[in-house]
């Protein structure tokens, strides 16, 4: 069996972030991201990270069992890993997920694709996380530089920016006694950010501390506002 | 990985109807029409061919040279099935797009639980269209007693174009009774639910495909005959939910070689039927009675 | 897709942990995995479910009607019948009265049964479905056969055995010929049957599940002779006992476990006390794990007067057990060769010294043991599931004529 992983940052790959479609189009043709809304129960989200506890339950078991029943002979399912090179000890949990992998598949051979973002590093660091694991081949790894893809290239910066503007959000909300945690706070700069990237307004990630003070200045009594005027949901 | 199997006899342009809503489905495996003709007349069947050569969809076509009804020609479906999952279609039903997609999702689930698939099917609500009248949506309610609702005909419906299973799930009991003519849906789905097997439900309340429905043309006896043949084969089982409830599941088997008879213009053959359900069960008939007056 | 339709009668199953009901189980089981639809059809007063676990996919319809789906007087007159049931006087006419009463209500459920399901061949097992299904007269006509478990004159002329009614005796054995097959467990047992019979008779012994090899050569056996069966008349048990007063003074280091119950067990109790062999004879009662028994035995003795087949003998042998019997032992004398597997003792002059001077020389000589175990394991090829299986299959099918081998 082929299946091809992808391994790169949080920031821009999980779920939320990604459109599946998109990145079969980047990955090439017969690449299908592999969903599972028989585990997660969202339909159309990938949560591959959580197929690395394989000792858990039979979610392991099941998606081989789904992947044979679903994928045509040539095309390549594609698992994300967001955050599995991050650490020693998280690429150590992804080589025990492929021991796993392979023992399930008894006599079929397994062979990954490994596809990495530059974001990670030097490609020889991302190599020596990358372990080998007995019984499985690798083919040789794919760098997605993210400068040639601009979509995923403004994920990328959006995500940073909201990482470092959430807990102003946080504090300024609390100025009104407001409560917000923190996840949430991210995901309303995440939409606010994505609005600006439509219009064609770009970011410029070495933004120094002033320049962020005078961006948040601009946009949260905007966000709170808005929040507060928000129309009510339907249904 | 999918066997889509599909009996058609002279109804090439509701063939067609079906066939576009295979295409239409979003699940993305690999998926085979087996496509048994009934022995069609001529220009029929000329015509199914050309439907099978246009479409874009990977189909095997059985021609029978006559025409063996029903029960057989599903016997030669399921022969010639091959792949681990099937799911049934009749010509002139639709799946709406989602269908296969939320159906496999359903098989993943009960795998990843722990469940032994080949002794489960799933169903799922459908849109139910009387001719000329509004779609209006049926509940398959899987909850409660099968064997029981089955025979009820009120919660759960033995209808095989709702299903998708395992190929080995399709065998698991028996194969169509080929002595019934019509309802041999009924009588296989008791005797999956009488050997274990498991009706279940796909995670989704919206209906995943349609059903055209028309009484005209079909013999209200052969019907009532049917019903009788079902509730002998499975009397013990009928009887063990209780002496009155056989009754009322008799009753009803009346109540629809009634409906039958009527839509065929049999107004005496209807009012037999009606006059036996009185007799065998009058509260029941009663309420039925009451009913149709109320509704006008 | 599922081919022929098998069904197999029997009159009461529920939680049944019998022999017979055990074979039926394993039968249809084995069947079902070999692609024939099966349903199991009983009839009996019990709702409740079979013992050995049965595979998704066999039916299983119980004819009778339940209790709670009858009217208040349908279950009055059910009383009145269960106490008409209990006479023992049969007197002409008050005998067949009783015999349809009790009776009538199985044979007309399972011809209505085979009319509504049309199965292919019907299968009776146990003397009470086979006179059900041999008198039932349905429209539909399926290949029908008869499968027996015990001595043909145990089930057919044992006036104790099953209903003692004449009536049902008589119509047991007139049932017979309504068959197209009868299924017997041993070859001598065909003589019983009346010669027109003959042609429709199958020897079909139970099957022996295979113990793994690796078991058999690590088992640890002691000088433990054992004897397993009800404590009943026909097992003789006295016999090994009077025979080990024989044998301790030449193997005091030899015991003798003798397990089962049943009616004589004081009267077995009270022998060996006589005989001061409390020390080396125990009665063990019934065993759990008789695969460990076995694994730590030397010698099964098997004094018994006669077998339906001898599950125990198999049973033995599949552990590596040499079997000591007597010559005119039916079942043994089929299952053990002389020599072979197995020690046959001459049924001429006592019985007792006979089976002890047996058992001495086979005590004497770990050698001749070996070798009658190892033998024995090779004979019970005959008795593989799948071959034992392949006779069901003819059973069902009837012979293949010439032109079909």
């Amino acid at each position: 069996m082929d299946v091809c992983l992808v391994l790169g940052r949080r920031n821009v790959l999980l779920p939320k972030h990604l459109d599946t479609q998109f990145f079969e189009n980047l990955l090439g043709p017969n690449h299908r991201v592999f969903l599972m809304p028989w585990y997660s129960g969202n339909a159309g989200r990938y949560y591959h990270e959580r197929l690395l506890n394989v000792d858990d339950d039979r979610r392991l078991e099941t998606s081989i069992f789904a992947i044979e029943a679903e994928y045509q002979p040539e095309e390549i399912p594609v698992m994300i890993f967001p955050s599995a090179l991050e650490s020693a000890q998280n690429a150590m949990h992804l080589q025990r997920f492929l021991s796993a992998f392979v023992e399930k598949l008894g006599d079929i051979p397994l062979v990954v694709e490994p596809v990495v973002l530059d974001v990670l590093g030097p490609e020889e660091d991302v190599k020596a996380r990358i372990l080998p694991v007995k019984g499985m081949q690798y083919k040789p790894l794919r760098r997605i530089e993210l400068k040639d893809v601009a979509r995923l290239n403004e994920r990328c910066l959006v995500n940073m920016f909201s990482e470092k503007l959430a807990d102003d959000l946080v504090d300024y909300v609390r100025q009104f006694g407001l409560l917000l945690s923190r996840k949430r706070a991210q995901d309303f700069i995440v939409n606010k950010l994505d609005s600006f990237v439509t219009e064609e307004l770009h970011f410029d990630l070495p933004a120094d501390e002033a320049q962020l003070k005078r961006f948040s200045d601009l946009i949260f009594p905007d966000m709170l506002l808005a929040l507060v005027n928000k129309p009510k949901r339907k249904g | 990985m999918l066997d889509i199997l599909i009996p058609h006899y002279n109804a090439p342009e509701d063939l067609q109807m079906s066939l576009a809503s295979v295409a239409d489905q979003t699940w993305r495996g690999k998926k085979r029409v087996v496509l048994f003709d009934d022995g069609s007349t001529a220009e029929n069947l000329a015509q199914v061919e050309k439907i099978v050569k246009d479409s874009p969809l990977d189909i095997d076509l059985i021609r029978s040279p006559q025409n063996l009804g029903r029960p057989k020609a599903r016997n030669a479906l399921l022969q010639a099935a091959e792949a681990r999952f099937v799911a049934w279609l009749d010509a002139g039903d639709i799946w709406y797009p989602e269908k296969t997609e939320h159906q496999f999702n359903t098989i993943f689930r009960h795998h990843f639980e722990g469940a032994d698939i080949d002794t489960i099917w799933v169903s799922c609500h459908y849109d139910w269209q009387w001719v000329g009248r509004r779609r209006r949506k049926v509940v398959q309610d899987t909850t409660g007693n099968q064997l029981k609702d089955l025979f009820a005909g009120d919660r759960l419906r033995a209808y095989l174009w709702t299903l998708l299973g395992t190929r080995e799930s399709f065998t698991l009991a028996s194969r169509f009774d080929e002595r019934l003519t019509r309802l041999q849906d009924l009588d296989f789905f008791l005797s999956f639910v009488r050997a274990g097997g498991r009706i279940v439900s796909p995670g989704t309340d919206a209906p995943l495909c349609c059903y055209f429905k028309s009484d005209i043309g079909r013999n209200a006896r052969e019907i009532r005959q049917c019903y009788d043949t079902i509730f002998a084969k499975h009397h013990a089982a009928l009887l063990g939910h209780g002496r009155g409830f056989a009754r009322r599941t008799r009753v009803k088997a009346d109540f629809v070689a009634a409906r039958f008879a009527r839509n065929n213009g049999e107004r005496f053959g209807a009012l037999g039927y009606q006059l036996g359900a009185f007799f065998t069960d009058p509260h029941y008939a009663a309420y039925r009675a009451k009913k149709f007056v109320l509704k006008g | 897709m599922r081919g022929t339709k098998v069904c197999f009668v029997i009159q009461k199953l529920a939680l049944r942990s019998g022999g017979a009901e055990r074979v039926l189980i394993d039968t249809a089981n084995a069947l079902y995995d070999r692609g024939y639809a099966v349903e199991l059809v009983s009839h009996e007063h019990r709702g409740k479910k079979p013992f050995y676990p049965l595979r998704k996919g066999i039916i299983h319809t119980n004819l009778y009607p339940r209790d709670k789906n009858r009217t208040r007087i349908e279950r009055l007159w059910g009383r009145l019948q269960n106490v008409f049931h209990k006479n023992r006087l049969y007197l002409p006419g008050l005998a067949h009265l009783q015999w349809w009463s009790e009776h009538g209500g199985f044979r007309r459920r399972l011809a209505r049964h085979i009319d509504a399901t049309e199965p292919d061949v019907v299968i009776a097992f146990l003397p009470p479905a086979v006179t059900a299904l041999g008198h039932a007269k349905p429209k539909y006509k399926p290949r029908r056969f008869a499968s027996l478990h015990n001595v043909p004159e145990q089930d057919f002329d044992n006036r104790e055995r099953w209903d003692p009614n004449p009536v049902d005796r008589r119509l047991r054995k007139s049932a017979l010929e309504h068959f197209d097959g009868i299924g017997t467990l041993l070859p001598e047992f065909c003589n019983w049957f009346d010669p027109a019979l003959r042609d429709r008779l199958l020897v079909m012994p139970n099957a022996v599940k295979p113990v793994p090899d690796k078991k058999i050569a690590t088992a640890k056996r002691t000088k433990k002779v054992v004897s397993v069966g009800r404590l009943a008349d026909v097992k003789r048990h006295h016999l090994l006992i009077e025979a080990w007063a024989d044998l301790q003074e030449e193997f005091p280091d030899w015991s003798c476990d003798i397990y089962g119950v049943g009616p004589i067990e004081a009267q077995l109790a009270q022998q060996i006390k006589e005989l001061g062999l409390s020390e080396k004879v125990h009665l063990r009662g019934h065993s759990k794990s008789m695969e460990r028994v076995y694994l730590e035995s030397a010698i099964l003795a098997h004094p018994a007067e006669f077998e339906g087949f001898g599950l125990v003998i198999t049973e033995a042998l599949a552990h590596g057990l040499p079997v000591v019997g007597f010559e005119d032992c039916s079942g043994f004398n089929f299952i053990v060769r002389d020599q072979v597997s197995g020690v046959f003792v001459p049924a001429e002059g006592r019985r007792s010294a006979n089976l002890a001077q047996a058992l001495a020389r086979l005590m004497r000589d770990p050698e001749e043991r070996a070798r009658l175990s190892q033998a024995g394991l090779e004979e019970l090829e005959r008795f593989r599931e799948d071959k034992v299986l392949d006779l069901w299959e003819e059973a069902i099918h009837g012979k293949k004529t010439h032109a079909e081998v």
